[in-house]
């Protein structure tokens, strides 16, 4: 079962916002978690992404900066010291908020962990890491890296001294095919990013092209640490 | 974590290690990798062009323990079978056979995608033989 894609609207760009207690008319990233009226930390709402935790658009080219030093201003009104004296549910409000934001920073600053919340966000994928890797929509590994990563590892076994400069040439072509899909990531993003944000078939096609080159790129990844793990074990001399 | 009796076994005696002449035509290849872990697997059948049954298979399995034992039932169970007959087998019956974990699931899977790859290999092989159902 895949998530409903997400609203195009996100949350702080739907409606007038209001204070989640008092109903104030709530402006600007800062209030959007805690309300300068009734120092209300703002009950989650349906639907809200890490997105609108920090007031930035939903696009792969983020500022980075901006988002830290939000996250920092927001923390420091939000932190869970601040309300020791407040009433229960404030407490808990401020609590829930803070890791929620937490969560928000650490995947937006994390770029795979970015194109893997704008998947799930669309549907793509279903919540990350909650669904079985079997059931996703798997693409095929690349076949010339499957046997050459075979060939190598039957050269390793049979004869671990003379395999050393084929270990070596396979890492580089492994590095080689690395940046190329980080490139291709890179132009996939810049396109998803030009498009409106709405669930357009140009927007999904560009998403589960996204999607086949980091299944791709984690292939390679763990291909790298068994390059590793055999450099470890085959040539520890 | 413990593995499973059967798993052990199979690991530790694997059954139809090793390789058939891949130039052959009566010889289909699969070799499929995992994109969660980087095993990748070898599965290699012979058939009997008159009576499209299997009668050799050989593997072999760069891997953890539940891929080996995984690659090695899966070439117990295919020899003496039809082309039909092996497309049959899915990666539940080795899971249920070996008690595979949740986490080891996707072992038997590489273990189907294997023996569907050795035989869309044949197939293409020996283009006059009826096509894949």
């Amino acid at each position: 079962m895949q998530n409903a894609p997400v609203d195009v609207a996100t949350v702080s760009q739907r409606d007038p916002l209001l204070c989640t207690e008092c109903g104030h008319l709530l402006d600007g990233f800062l209030a959007f978690h805690l309300c300068p009226k009734c120092h209300s930390p703002q009950l989650l709402r349906e639907g809200e992404t890490y997105f609108d935790a920090f007031g930035v658009p939903v696009q792969f080219d983020l500022d980075r900066g901006v988002i830290e030093k939000r996250f920092y201003e927001i923390s420091r009104a939000l932190h869970p010291d601040r309300f020791v004296s407040a009433p229960a549910h404030h407490r808990a409000q401020s609590m829930s908020r803070m890791s929620f934001l937490n969560q928000a920073f650490q995947t937006l600053k994390n770029p795979t962990a970015l194109r893997e919340l704008m998947l799930s966000l669309y549907g793509v994928r279903t919540q990350m890491g909650i669904l079985p890797s079997h059931q996703q929509k798997k693409v095929p590994i690349p076949v010339e890296i499957a046997e050459s990563w075979f060939e190598l590892q039957e050269l390793v076994v049979e004869n671990p001294a003379s395999s050393r400069p084929k270990v070596a040439e396979f890492e580089a072509e492994l590095k080689n095919l690395r940046t190329q899909g980080e490139a291709h990531l890179k132009a996939l993003e810049t396109q998803f990013d030009r498009l409106p944000r709405e669930l357009s078939p140009e927007l999904l096609a560009i998403l589960s092209q996204i999607d086949a080159e980091l299944q791709k790129q984690n292939y390679f990844r763990s291909i790298e640490k068994d390059v590793e793990r055999i450099k470890r074990n085959a040539h520890s001399d | 974590m413990a593995y499973n009796t059967k798993v052990i076994d199979h690991y530790e005696n694997p059954r139809n290690v090793g390789s058939l002449d891949k130039n052959s035509k009566a010889v289909g290849t699969g070799l499929v990798g995992a994109p969660e872990c980087g095993d990748v697997m070898k599965l290699q059948i012979e058939i009997d062009e008159k009576t499209r049954v299997i009668t050799d298979a050989k593997f072999k399995t760069f891997g953890c323990g539940s891929a080996i034992a995984s690659s090695s039932l899966a070439t117990e169970w295919v020899k003496g079978k039809t082309i039909d007959q092996a497309l049959a087998i899915k990666n539940t019956d080795i899971v249920n056979e070996l008690s595979l974990p949740p986490i080891k699931i996707h072992c038997s899977v590489l273990a189907e995608d294997a023996i569907k790859a050795a035989i869309q290999d044949y197939v293409k092989k020996n283009p006059e033989k009826e096509k894949l159902s």
